[in-house]
């Protein structure tokens, strides 16, 4: 490309030399006595006040202390106001590789801390992106605060959208495009409050990209949270349930997702032991300490269930034709397309409320209704449920001793090796994986007792969640001085490895150990049973739901995002000493990788 | 220990193509008494992983869903049998002899009474003994 011509043909040709006596020209004169005007084009491209500022002052306000993100133009005023006029400090920006692993990770993150975190997300492309993690954490009834750019005057008019939120809006609690400061202000903190209030789920504002960059016009006021309070059950309902658990002669608590917080495990603990009735508390989170002797599902029939927050349609093991009651906030929140929670609640019994926020009630109304006989009679099937749990926890970890020298590792091995590794590290210790397809190995061999230590399961089950949330619960669990891990299965891993980088950029301790079994294993059973039932060649069940050749090198690829990183580990003898030098890393504070070669199921 | 195939043989969807072979020189009499025929290890072994029973029993016939097959508890009709007519046909697969021969069935077989136990008495696992014994926390740590 050629120098451009000094003078443009368009400008005036320069005004001929004069000897300086003779009087100047009009223009000459308008020149020299005229203020000097800065081009219109540089003048207006400069705002050193703008009004993202502003959101970043509300966004404090709300305490949001990250805020998970790929890049994304429509975004770039309120990331800029973020980083430079914010200082990058509350909330911190966090670099993703991808907009599943910004929302997943703020799905994890809220599941140890109790309060959303924010996923700044692209305009359209990038919602679409993150629409399967923010499914993963509406079915989870876990808050995520979600905000999306708008730039219908951006370069790409493939990211624009004339209602951005519809494409999520069947799992959001709430949406909102302010169209103005205030209103944003507004919206935030309606958004926060609906995010935060049982029953708890994403939400999602749209930033159009114009209010973002305007110039701040006046001084909005910060809008103030207040805490939001919990809807629990009406005090007759109360009344009711306290009558029939006190009257029950074998009843069973089955809590799904009860225990939000370390509270409602207390609750439950102190229901449980009022009435001495078992618990089935180890299921999508934890709910309630996995060796107390009132944890299972006791012996005998039950004559009544009490079903807490519960995740299918409700239902306890051992039940017999007794009555069924059921408190789950999830009849609040019920869109039409989804069928998350499985239909509507069932039970003779059926209250829409809060049921940790119901506990509090609830147990001082069977205090007061429990008498001295009935005390007794519960201190005898106590002893009776105390005696199962024991029998009940020697089966189940002397089963761990199947396969337990087998090559490749069981999934029972890997978690035994590990616990004496963490049981005893000073700041406490987080499982931040699913476990279902662990063989529920932790829960059966660990002693949980806190709400940290085991923080349930996908919610939708859509994969990919596991190594993103994963993150992010260690980054939450990292200020606490917690030791984080993940038995993170293959084929999940694959969806998003990138934010293992995320891990290592940001220093975030945790311990990723991949259960490897180079499958979908789940749908190569599926398939197996397929092809069984047609009679027609199981041996090509594993087409199209292998992993292997070529088998993928997860040691090198955790290298390659930066992390500490051994094996393929096939040898169960190999684990420990593995295990002990990752953990290390880990408590040193940096992300560690283990790639273990396991048994496909435990 | 053993390394079954799906370590040191690498199978992948190939095991097909490998699976056609094998039984290509198998007897494959329906009318012959199941119980009678003579299976092959090695060909058990990979027909193991083929028919992927490792899925929901373990590469050792020790670990998974399903039940323990090593030892086999069943003799050689038994099991025979019950992969024809299992219990719960939803959860256990039933094969048919055009799928599964009675040779196939009875190399499999073979296969599982060979393999040596990789499942020591719990007794015999110390972190396991610890774990049980619950004496590894005597304080809930710190919240």
């Amino acid at each position: 490309m050629l120098a451009a011509e000094p003078t443009s043909a368009s400008a005036p040709p320069p005004e001929p030399k004069r000897p300086s006596a003779l009087p100047p020209t009009e223009a000459a004169l308008a020149r020299e006595t005229q203020a000097v005007q800065r081009t219109p084009a540089v003048e207006s491209y400069i705002v050193e006040n703008p009004a993202s500022d502003q959101m970043v002052d509300v966004l404090r306000a709300l305490d949001l202390e990250y805020c998970a993100s790929n890049p994304g133009s429509s975004f770039e005023g309120l990331q800029e106001s973020i980083v430079n006029y914010g200082d990058n400090r509350m909330p911190e920006f966090l670099t993703c590789l991808h907009e599943e692993s910004a929302v997943a990770m703020a799905h994890g993150y809220a599941k140890i801390e109790g309060k959303p975190m924010m996923a700044l997300l692209h305009g359209t492309v990038g919602l679409q992106h993150g629409a399967m993690a923010i499914y993963n954490a509406y079915a989870d009834r876990v808050p995520v605060y979600i905000v999306v750019g708008l730039d219908n005057d951006g370069p790409v008019a493939a990211h624009n959208a004339l209602d951005m939120a519809a494409m999520v809006r069947d799992f959001v609690k709430w949406d909102h495009q302010p169209e103005s400061l205030d209103q944003f202000g507004r919206s935030a903190v309606r958004a926060y409050t609906l995010a935060t209030t049982p029953p708890m789920a994403p939400v999602l504002l749209v930033l159009d990209a114009r209010l973002q960059k305007a110039p701040l016009e006046g001084a909005p006021a910060v809008p103030t949270l207040s805490a939001p309070r919990f809807p629990a059950a009406d005090s007759a309902s109360v009344k009711e349930i306290a009558r029939l658990l006190v009257a029950a002669n074998s009843p069973r608590i089955n809590a799904g997702q009860v225990a939000r917080t370390q509270e409602g495990i207390d609750l439950l603990v102190e229901l449980a032991e009022l009435l001495q009735a078992p618990v089935n508390g180890v299921t999508n989170r934890l709910n309630f300490p996995s060796r107390h002797p009132l944890a299972g599902t006791g012996t005998g029939l039950g004559d009544l269930v009490l079903n807490l927050e519960p995740t299918g349609r409700g239902g306890a093991p051992g039940m017999a034709n007794g009555t069924t009651i059921t408190i789950s906030a999830s009849e609040l929140l019920v869109t039409s397309n989804y069928n998350v929670r499985g239909g509507a609640r069932r039970g003779d019994i059926v209250v829409a409320a809060d049921a940790q926020a119901t506990l509090p009630a609830l147990i001082e109304e069977v205090r007061r209704q429990v008498t001295d006989d009935r005390k007794r009679h519960f201190e005898e099937r106590g002893q009776r449920y105390a005696l199962t749990h024991a029998r009940r926890r020697q089966r189940e970890v002397a089963d761990a001793r199947h396969g337990w020298d087998a090559t490749p590792v069981s999934l029972a091995r890997v978690a035994a090796e590990l616990w004496p590794l963490i049981r005893d590290h000073e700041d406490d210790w987080s499982f931040v994986s699913p476990q279902r397809f662990l063989g529920s190995w932790p829960g059966k061999l660990w002693n949980m007792t806190r709400s940290h230590h085991f923080i349930g399961n996908h919610g939708a089950g859509g994969m990919g969640y596991g190594a993103p949330a994963a993150v992010g619960a260690a980054l939450a669990n990292r200020k606490y001085g917690r030791i984080s891990i993940n038995i993170q299965g293959d084929g999940d891993l694959n969806y998003a490895p990138g934010v293992l980088w995320t891990a290592a950029h940001h220093q975030i301790p945790l311990l990723t150990i991949v259960a490897n079994n180079r499958a979908y294993h789940q749908e190569l059973m599926f398939m197996q049973q397929q092809c069984a039932a047609r009679n027609r060649g199981v041996d090509r069940a594993r087409i199209g739901t292998t992993i292997e050749d070529p088998n993928i090198d997860y040691t090198q690829m955790a290298k390659a995002y930066g992390l500490y990183a051994e094996g393929p580990i096939a040898n169960p003898n190999d684990l420990g000493p593995a295990l002990r030098r990752a953990v290390d890393r880990v408590k040193a504070g940096e992300p560690a990788l283990l790639d273990v070669l396991t048994q496909p199921r435990g | 220990m053993r390394m079954t195939g799906w370590l040191s043989l690498g199978l992948g969807v190939s095991g097909a193509a490998l699976f056609t072979v094998v039984t290509a020189g198998a007897t494959i009499e329906p009318s012959q008494d199941p119980a009678a025929l003579r299976g092959d290890t090695d060909r058990g072994r990979v027909l193991f992983e083929t028919y992927t029973c490792y899925g929901c029993h373990g590469y050792t016939g020790e670990t998974g869903f399903g039940p323990r097959l090593n030892p086999p508890r069943h003799d050689q009709a038994e099991f025979v049998q019950y992969l024809r007519n299992p219990r719960n046909p939803r959860r256990m697969p039933p094969y048919q002899q055009d799928d599964a021969s009675d040779q196939t069935l009875a190399d499999i077989f073979a296969y599982l009474t060979s393999l040596p136990s990789a499942s020591p008495e719990a007794e015999s696992i110390p972190l396991l003994q610890t774990i049980l014994t619950g004496d590894e926390n005597a304080d809930d740590p710190p919240n």
